[in-house]
């Protein structure tokens, strides 16, 4: 993984002082889309994304001298979109105490306010990710949709390549199986 | 994907999060400001107190000592302790003195005036029953030791 042409201009303007402002602009105008929808297939409601999309780029903008340049800046910002994510999730599952229910009420948001006509089985298809537990949900949406190789998942997941694998193979045996039934 | 945006989000996200990236900055530096100051504040509070509670509240002689040790410096130890010692040996002299004195006055009568002075003051018959005693008491002789 190395930062390529866009990124390193985007670090210079970060790191000097003067340009922060106008890096961080830059950084948002080109990520924030990406960020953004990787953030909703997670959390579903708009309001929530909109919470973290903003609560990811303010760490991004505070700790961007502890960013190395290792990885690509998008891996980061997934990273830390995806911790976020987790976090919110933990508190929801600590506040309602029960998955099911919690599911059951993004399925609803998902099938009335939030859906697009003629979108039936992409609404059935997201209720079948929705289902899934955690880890696999993770694996599935940045493999699946944002297209991420395993590396980069692994970076953002802290998990090794054969776990990662597993998972999206149990994920996409579930969804399978769902859209089946359903 | 089955979910939509409200009309507009994208445009306004990018310098809302900068508004509140600088905020939260500013709010930060305050704050870390602040604790400096309080980190400062406590430190110094906590040496005053110490140089207090050392100059006040310890023994004399370990006061001069470490007082000295303060001003002095390393170089000075010996010295110091013998000050210590010094100030010590003064206290108790004095605390002796004063005792002494004590032992010196019977019956209101300090040695310094003189045995003459009380001999002239007596009348003849006292003065001879006083030899008369001095004869017959065998203890006498040590009291005048003592007087003397």
């Amino acid at each position: 993984m190395t930062t390529d042409r866009s990124d390193e201009q985007i670090l210079l303007l970060l790191r000097e002082p003067a340009t922060k402002e106008k890096g961080f602009r830059v950084m948002m105008d080109t990520y924030k889309e990406r960020i953004y929808w990787h953030i909703r297939r997670l959390v579903v409601l708009h309001e929530d994304t909109e919470d973290i999309l903003q609560e990811t780029f303010i760490n991004a903008y505070r700790f961007i001298g502890s960013f190395n340049g290792k990885s690509k800046i998008y891996t980061w910002l997934y990273r830390i979109a995806t911790n976020e994510c987790i976090r919110l999730l933990r508190n929801r599952k600590k506040m309602k105490q029960n998955i099911e229910e919690l599911t059951a009420k993004h399925t609803l948001k998902l099938s009335t306010t939030d859906m697009e006509s003629g979108d039936e089985i992409l609404v059935k298809f997201q209720n079948a990710i929705l289902r899934l537990p955690e880890k696999q949900r993770l694996v599935f949406t940045l493999r699946y949709y944002d297209d991420l190789p395993y590396e980069e998942i692994c970076y953002i997941l802290k998990t090794s390549v054969n776990a990662l694998k597993t998972n999206y193979h149990y994920a996409q045996e579930k969804i399978k199986q769902h859209m089946l039934n359903s | 994907m089955p979910y939509s945006v409200p009309d507009g989000f994208f445009d306004r996200i990018t310098e809302k999060t900068l508004n509140e990236a600088l905020q939260r900055e500013k709010a930060r530096r305050k704050y870390v400001l602040i604790w400096r100051s309080m980190a400062i504040a406590a430190s110094l509070t906590a040496l005053i107190v110490t140089g207090y509670l050392l100059i006040n509240l310890l023994p004399p002689g370990k006061t001069g000592q470490t007082a000295q040790n303060i001003t002095a410096g390393p170089q000075n130890e010996v010295q110091n302790g013998e000050l210590g010692i010094v100030i010590d040996t003064l206290l108790v002299k004095e605390d002796y003195d004063n005792k002494e004195n004590e032992a010196n006055t019977v019956n209101g009568i300090t040695n310094e005036e003189g045995i003459d002075d009380v001999l002239s003051s007596l009348t003849n018959e006292e003065l001879m029953e006083l030899a008369a005693m001095f004869i017959s008491d065998m203890f006498m002789e040590e009291t005048d030791n003592i007087l003397q």
